[in-house]
């Protein structure tokens, strides 16, 4: 039981990790506008993480879907869910209405429902970390 | 776990790398406006071909004291409860669908219009702006310096309790 319950966490998981990579992967420069308007990085950083980034979430989301390193993928969502949850809780404290950018280009603006999404997938995140290192 | 971790991350820089060949790379080295920039300068770094033109400080206050514009304030609006330029009128880029028939209702499309936002590292008055060329509105300028530029020379500010 436990067992399913594990396997379909995790692949959950990494489908929601794996599809919100795409539209970063395909217009690298729309994701950069959105990591600029959050206005916590130097500008110097904002390209090389809206390069790089996308992949990472991409082959975390992939591990977990195939169950290959997935230990390492999952310890990583859940260090890049926790980052993106304080970027928009900082976004919201300052009252900046930046666009969320999570799952589209501009898309829905960052709020606490996005954060309260957000602190959903934390948790499952969380959960498949703790599945992964109890077997 | 550490060692997948990190060949993930290995991985995703190479396969960056490899992206930036395709179309619709981007340099690794970008330009970004930061908060010391003139706005002019920034402006032409965040504008794409076909968004509205820059408007300077001093051709703001000119049209505001000639009553020659509409002043939109794209920020959010707690932010324009706080303080705005006297008369604008608030339009948060995100909601413009929900409000645009409240806010411009009264607006004929070739009324001169000037957007601002919380300055150069605020993108939203290019939203906004953008939203409203598709609609139709043909004169539509952003007074980029923004709120900070207004405030930093001393010109007159208005508070309000209720929006618009």
């Amino acid at each position: 039981m436990k067992k399913w319950l594990f396997i379909i966490l995790r692949l959950t998981l990494g489908a929601i990790i794996l599809g919100s990579s795409i539209y970063k992967i395909v217009t690298p420069a729309d994701f950069a506008h959105s990591v600029f308007n959050y206005q916590i990085l130097p500008g110097w950083i904002i390209n090389p993480v809206a390069i790089i980034l996308p992949w990472v979430q991409f082959l975390c989301g992939g591990a977990l879907i195939i169950n290959r390193g997935t230990k390492g993928g999952a310890i990583l969502i859940l260090l890049m869910i926790i980052t993106f949850q304080i970027a928009v809780a900082s976004a919201l404290i300052r009252g900046l209405n930046v666009a969320c950018g999570c799952f589209e280009a501009g898309g829905s603006p960052a709020t606490w429902i996005i954060f309260g999404r957000d602190s959903l997938i934390l948790a499952l995140a969380a959960l498949v970390v703790w599945f992964q290192n109890r077997r | 776990m550490i060692k997948q971790a990190l060949v993930i991350i290995a991985l995703s820089i190479g396969l960056g790398a490899l992206r930036q060949l395709a179309p619709r790379g981007i340099h690794w080295m970008g330009s970004w406006p930061d908060a010391s920039m003139p706005a002019e300068q920034a402006y032409k770094l965040m504008a794409k071909p076909g968004d509205p033109g820059f408007i300077s400080l001093q051709e703001t206050i000119s049209a505001h004291s000639q009553k020659k514009a509409l002043i939109l304030d794209a920020r959010e609006s707690e932010l324009f409860k706080e303080g705005h330029i006297p008369g604008a009128r608030n339009l948060p880029y995100y909601e413009y669908e929900a409000k645009a028939a409240n806010v411009l209702g009264d607006v004929p499309a070739d009324t001169p219009i000037i957007i601002y936002c919380e300055g150069v590292t605020c993108e939203s008055s290019f939203f906004l702006g953008r939203d409203m060329q598709k609609t139709g509105y043909t004169s539509v300028r952003i007074f980029y310096g923004g709120f900070p530029e207004w405030q930093k020379a001393g010109l007159p500010l208005e508070k309000s309790e209720k929006i618009n």
